[in-house]
């Protein structure tokens, strides 16, 4: 890792400390996204780490936004941090530089159905990610993509399992400030964003790993702290090693990002993999952070469930368990038996 | 390397597990293509070639189902322990043998009384004149019968010494011809003979046998350990039948099937990035006791998923022997698969070692 990527783990990690409380998160399920937090983190740098500078980006590499997106959800950051990556690196990518603000992308979910007529939107988009308040939002509609205001869309709000904007969008006729062609078909968009949910679920776990581990250790029951009972330590064992496991996953696909250039189908593969396997430790992490902390980890004032729920909610985003693993089946029995070992092989850095 | 395995005789019928499984012609073959302790130094008979390079040949003999149990333990851990501790004598002497495929060693370990409890050993290795003299019982020692030598862990020095769990204890490379040195079958639940037991009865090895230094043996061992526990054969024994799996299921459109694949592939190809970030650790020197066990436990979870989740994909029933494949394969990892969790350390041993490094205990 370079040097400049260390120090900004670093300062990522007590920034994030510093500012999202309990009480900045339960703000944020009450009244949204915080301008005044956007902003800090904007004069931080993190928006768009790896895009080039001359399209507004810090240009610290593809690794620097797993990196971002990593620290941010170990804070349950509430902000669009995610969709504004991702909307930035699709539009970049087809050569627009991304306008400034939270951003917010369309048309990538379950049951999007969009269509381009005489240069006019028309269509619905549910469950899109904090597009209420996003200033512009990024549409895809096959290989097209198109920018418009949120205003151009009526709008019904909706929350996502953490409390987040989760919105449903029509679309009759907006007029889009900008519309370009991007060379990915909206499986590749999706992979991308899965590859960042995984990553943000590697943080939310390890999160949740010392919040357990904490809290096994200085509860006492029985005239001993539960975390010597092997049988509270042997499902946090089981829970560490799929949190590791997803945490590599996500690190893997990151590593195979490049493949987007020449060969996006070997990126959608590990993504789907990374997201699939993130998406199973997810659950079984969520599961026993709860198992563990009794009856204190359900309530609202106790920090756990701003990440057990995002991760709950993570997994079925961008790609469900379903989807992804039906995908990665498909390819596995199209390639054939033989060809099982070598594409594990090829696709490992 | 996938040619050579294609076209050869012992590759007529892969395993389940095939790397617990000895054939002395096949080790032969592959040391003398250079496959066996590929990264050792050339002046004992190594390739000077990286650790990737070697993991990547071991992975290829694991896809394969190759029979690779002669050289296994030799090329895995006996062979790097000597290069960390061994005497240049017995390096000069062993190293080259072992690379050449000719010369496998077996693990004396676990005892009657000292299974998941290490430490608790009682064999004991006695000083005397010019060496040691060797009493006790040594258990479920594979491959006993067929190695050349013994990597052993007892105890040393006079009993009655006031000692610790973790001190005086020692590593010998004993001569599976030594006299005093008995070998007794135990037959297993297939009716293969692969474990033996092992007695010692004032079997007397020359001091040059001694590994690394004398009463260093448990900090020893530990990296033994890392380096018996961290490699691909902890995740892919039963790589082949989830293969043949696949070949019955090419083109099935069933999304039910298509997912558990999908599930599997998935697990398969974190735990190859886990594991080869650990041999990059490995190769750097750092302590891997916690991510070793992570992946060891991790592995053996899905070697026991595969044969469970393949009686779901494929309507078939295990065989012992059968012209179907997958009927074959399937009984084999069905018997094997209980052993996935026990041997080299326990789901519960690992689990343990993974509760200590989370700071629990
Ligand atoms: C196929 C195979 C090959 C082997 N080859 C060799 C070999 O070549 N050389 C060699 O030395 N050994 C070998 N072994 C032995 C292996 O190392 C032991 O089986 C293993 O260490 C467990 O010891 P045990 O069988 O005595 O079980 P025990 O230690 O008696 O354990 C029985 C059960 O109790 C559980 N248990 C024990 N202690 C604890 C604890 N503290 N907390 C929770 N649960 C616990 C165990 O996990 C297990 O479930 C082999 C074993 C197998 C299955």
């Amino acid at each position: 890792m370079s040097n400049e990527l260390n120090i900004l783990t670093d300062q990522l990690e007590g920034f994030f400390q510093d500012r999202v409380t309990h009480q900045t998160l339960m703000n944020a399920e009450a009244n949204g996204a915080s301008t005044e937090l956007w902003e800090e983190c904007e004069a931080m740098g993190v928006i768009h780490p790896s895009l080039p500078q001359s399209l507004g980006g810090a240009e610290l590499g593809v690794a620097s936004e797993r990196i971002v997106l990593e620290r941010a959800a170990r804070a349950a950051l509430p902000l669009p941090l995610a969709e504004t990556m991702l909307a930035g690196w699709l539009l970049a990518r087809s050569g627009y530089t991304p306008p400034s603000g939270p951003l917010s992308v369309a048309g990538l979910t379950r049951g999007a159905n969009l269509e381009l007529r005489d240069g006019r939107l028309f269509g619905i988009a549910p469950r899109t990610h904090w597009a209420r308040g996003a200033s512009a939002i990024v549409v895809v509609v096959g290989s097209q993509l198109v920018l418009t205001s949120s205003k151009a869309a009526s709008i019904t709000e909706g929350v996502n399992l953490a409390g987040e904007p989760c919105d449903d969008l029509t679309y009759d006729g907006a007029t889009p400030s900008w519309s370009g062609a991007i060379d990915l078909d909206p499986t590749a968009m999706m992979a991308r964003g899965a590859a960042m949910r995984a990553s943000q679920m590697a943080g939310a776990m390890s999160r949740v790993m010392e919040l357990s581990l904490g809290y096994v250790n200085q509860r006492v029951q029985f005239g001993q702290p539960i975390g010597r009972f092997q049988a509270v330590q042997h499902p946090l064992a089981v829970a560490a090693s799929h949190a590791a496991a997803a945490r590599m996953a996500a690190i893997a696909a990151y590593d195979q990002l490049e493949r987007l250039v020449d060969d996006a189908e070997s990126f959608v593969f590990c993504a789907a993999m990374a997201k699939a396997r993130a998406s199973e430790a997810a659950g079984i992490t969520a599961a026993t952070a709860h198992q563990v902390h009794g009856a204190i980890g359900v309530t609202a004032e106790y920090h756990l469930h701003p990440f057990t729920k995002r991760l709950q909610d993570w997994r079925g985003d961008y790609g469900s368990e379903a989807w992804w693993q039906q995908y990665i089946g498909e390819r596995v029995l199209r390639r054939g038996a033989d060809e099982l070992w070598p594409s594990i092989t090829e696709l490992t850095a | 390397m996938r040619e050579f395995l294609k076209n050869d005789p012992a590759m007529q019928r892969p395993r389940v597990n095939g790397w617990a499984v000895w054939d002395r012609e096949f080790s032969k073959r592959l040391g003398a293509r250079g496959w066996v302790g590929m990264n050792w130094p050339k002046m004992y008979g190594g390739g000077e070639r990286t650790a990737f390079e070697r993991l990547v040949v071991v992975e290829e003999l694991l896809a394969a189902g190759a029979p690779a149990s002669a050289h296994w333990i030799a090329d895995r851990q006996a062979g790097p322990m000597l290069l960390r501790f061994g005497s240049e004598a017995q390096r000069a002497e062993l190293l080259p043998k072992m690379a050449a495929g000719e010369c496998g060693f077996c693990l004396g370990m676990s005892e009657p009384d000292s299974g998941s409890d290490l430490a608790s050993v009682s064999t004991r290795a006695t000083p005397v004149d010019g060496g040691w003299l060797l009493n006790g019982t040594k258990l479920w020692t594979s491959h006993a019968h067929r190695a050349e030598y013994m990597m052993l862990f007892c105890r040393s020095g006079h009993s009655g010494e006031t000692e610790g769990r973790h001190s005086g204890v020692s590593q010998f490379v004993v001569d599976m011809r030594t006299p005093g040195l008995e070998i007794r079958p135990v037959y297993d639940q297939v009716g293969s003979h692969d474990f033996n037991e092992v007695t010692f009865t004032d079997a007397f090895v020359p001091e040059t046998a001694l590994v690394g230094e004398e009463g260093a043996g448990w900090r020893q061992v530990m990296s033994e350990l890392a380096l018996e526990r961290s490699g691909a054969e902890r995740f892919m024994s039963s790589f082949v039948l989830m293969r043949e799996a696949v070949r019955a299921l090419e083109g099935s459109t069933d999304p039910g099937a298509l997912r558990l694949v999908g599930r599997l592939t998935s697990h398969l190809w974190t735990l190859r990035n886990m594991s080869l970030s650990i041999a990059g650790l490995l190769q750097a020197g750092a302590s891997v006791d916690l991510e070793a066990a992570l992946l060891k436990d991790l592995g053996a979870v899905l070697e026991q998923e595969i044969p469970e989740v393949v009686r779901l994909l494929v309507d078939s029933a295990p065989m012992r022997a059968s012209e179907d494949a997958l009927a074959r394969l399937l009984g084999e990892a069905v018997l094997l698969a209980p052993t996935f969790s026990l041997r080299g350390g326990t789901r519960e041993v690992l689990r343990n070692i993974i509760s200590r490094g989370l700071g629990l205990r």
